[in-house]
């Protein structure tokens, strides 16, 4: 891991958009000014055809963060060898600027008429914040950066389902996985805040921003390389992380926040449904750059 | 107190429960153990975001399918074989490859004979477009004018595959797809009950599907079990000399190369 005292740099905005098929074409042809596009890794898991072209493609323009959804890095069952095979293979093809996943489970045992069987999820499934859980996943975690030879970062989750047998907080486990492997956090502001709504709803919480902002200052700045910024939807009695609107304004002033906290971290636009023009994400993109860092404080940089 | 291990496994558990289903007993109780009385709608959340997922997921492999069954029996569907043949893989392109075989024990399809064949043809072709890459070396063709039949073989496009039907499922793949042949002419061939083999490959980054004449299907399969030039052409009476432009033009045909001695 290598450290660079960005104290010059710390006033530039390091801004990148998730790059998604409906603009893989669009954006190449444009080519818009931006500082890094995010990809999801399993969608290019493939050995060959025009995904991978396409991204091959993209690397020769921008800097490429390999955003991952599929490690279920809390999983008691363990990472699967083949997911960790095909993301070696990723990075070693694509060089990225960052490797990231979630602190989440997906993988199991299920049963089924007399039989047991794996299954992996497909999401983003919570662990609670105890001892057990952070040994499984700082061992996970270290078997992934081992094997990439390289730090990754690990995001928080918005979380449907609290467990209740949790001993810490999520940041002071976040905090102790990274003193204990060495990773990076990846801050989703729009995670926290969706968090801090549904506890809300659930009478845990009074004031949504006050948890925000305290979730933001318990974490050391220096371990976060990159911040998330989405949309959520109200669904009235639960509000979801769909990643398919615009920014609320709220989450802006979280950012605000977050950045006079971090210095310059590296933030992506993330709109993962009902995806838009292009021309929308460059504009929400466009409103990211204006939000100045008022810290200089260091950047991480997540290359081997 | 549960382990980690055992709490996991009760909310996936209640995450694949098939549809109509209750989640056992165990599994309700360590949830409800696990996580807070507000959960509920927690729990519901992650089911809903699994089936819409499912069904996605499958709509992107399968578009003939939900062409030939309906979009709502389609959804239906994806949602049942999430829960009987779930995810086993991070990588959602991965799950899905059993529809075939799921179809095939649905009774009330059985009014569609040809529909898992429909569906290994849709599979072929999902896996055709992230096959190696791999570079046509048209020059090695002229080994063909140098080297004796027997001593060569021929290199075909990445995820070439024939998928042999006693239905014309080559044809409803591509009636659907490519709009050829006509509906008129694929309803006569259902009629006629004509079977086929359909030739799926990649030209280039475009996984394509192809009706695959019989003594050509012959061939290929020749090519693909590793025979020699000459073996493949004894297996079928074929013009290989209009089959060679051809398949050059349309990518099936990379190049030729020698066998070992």
């Amino acid at each position: 891991m290598t450290v660079a005292n960005s104290t010059a740099n710390a006033v530039q905005s390091n801004i990148g958009i998730g790059w998604r098929h409906p603009h893989y074409g669009e954006l190449l042809e444009r080519q818009s000014a931006l500082d890094f596009l995010e990809v999801h890794s399993e969608n290019f898991f493939g050995a060959g055809g025009a995904a991978l072209a396409v991204l091959r493609e993209g690397r020769a323009h921008y800097p490429i963060s390999l955003h991952g959804v599929g490690l279920a890095l809390g999983s008691a069952v363990g990472v699967d060898d083949w997911h960790l095979d095909q993301l070696a293979r990723l990075v070693a093809q694509i060089e990225p600027v960052r490797v990231s996943d979630h602190a989440c489970f997906a993988r199991g045992s299920i049963n089924q008429t007399d039989a047991t069987v794996n299954v992996h999820a497909a999401d983003l499934l919570p662990i609670p914040f105890n001892r057990e859980a952070l040994d499984l996943m700082a061992a996970n975690v270290q078997r992934v950066q081992d094997r990439l030879k390289r730090p990754i970062a690990v995001e928080n989750l918005s979380a449907y389902l609290t467990c209740t047998d949790s001993e810490m907080s999520e940041t002071a486990f976040l905090n102790a996985l990274v003193q204990r492997t060495g990773c990076q956090l990846l801050v989703d502001v729009n995670n926290i805040y969706v968090n801090a709504l549904n506890d809300q709803l659930n009478q845990l919480c009074n004031d949504p921003m006050q948890q925000c902002t305290g979730w933001l200052d318990a974490i050391n700045p220096a371990h976060v390389a990159e911040i998330h910024l989405a949309g959520h939807i109200d669904c009235g009695d639960i509000v979801i992380d769909d990643h398919g609107s615009r920014i609320k304004a709220p989450v802006w002033a979280l950012y605000q926040h977050a950045m006079g906290r971090f210095g310059a971290v590296p933030t992506l636009i993330e709109w993962d449904t009902d995806i838009p023009a292009l021309d929308v994400l460059l504009e929400e993109a466009q409103l990211a750059r204006q939000i100045k860092p008022t810290t200089t404080a260091t950047a991480l940089s997540c290359t081997a | 107190m549960h382990s980690l291990a055992t709490q996991q496994s009760a909310l996936l558990q209640a995450l694949f429960i098939k549809p109509g289903h209750s989640a056992p007993q165990t599994a309700i109780y360590l949830i409800a153990t696990q996580a807070n009385n507000t959960s509920a709608r927690g729990l519901k959340a992650y089911q809903s975001n699994a089936g819409a997922l499912a069904v996605r997921s499958l709509q992107s492999v399968y578009p003939v399918v939900e062409q030939l069954i309906g979009p709502e029996a389609f959804a239906m569907l994806a949602r049942d074989l999430w829960c009987s043949l779930p995810p086993t893989r991070g990588d959602l392109a991965q799950w899905g490859g059993g529809l075939a075989d799921f179809v095939t024990a649905i009774p009330q399809l059985g009014t569609e004979p040809y529909l898992p064949d429909v569906a290994r043809i849709e599979w072929a072709l999902h896996l055709a477009a992230t096959a190696v890459d791999e570079a046509a070396d048209l020059a090695s063709l002229a080994l063909l004018t140098t080297h004796e039949p027997d001593a060569l073989t021929l290199q075909l496009a990445p995820g070439t595959v024939l998928i042999g039907s006693p239905h014309p499922a080559a044809s409803i793949v591509t009636a659907h797809l490519y709009a050829s042949p006509p509906f008129e002419e694929v309803a006569h061939k259902l009629r006629e009950q004509a079977p086929e083999s359909a030739l799926v490959w990649r030209h280039g980054l475009r996984p394509r599907v192809a009706n695959c004449p019989p003594a050509e299907a012959m061939f290929v399969q020749g090519l693909l079990a590793g025979a020699s030039l000459l073996a493949a052409l004894e297996s079928a009476p074929f013009d290989f000399n209009h089959w060679l432009p051809q398949a050059v033009q349309n990518g099936l045909l990379l190049g030729a190369r020698l066998l070992p001695d």
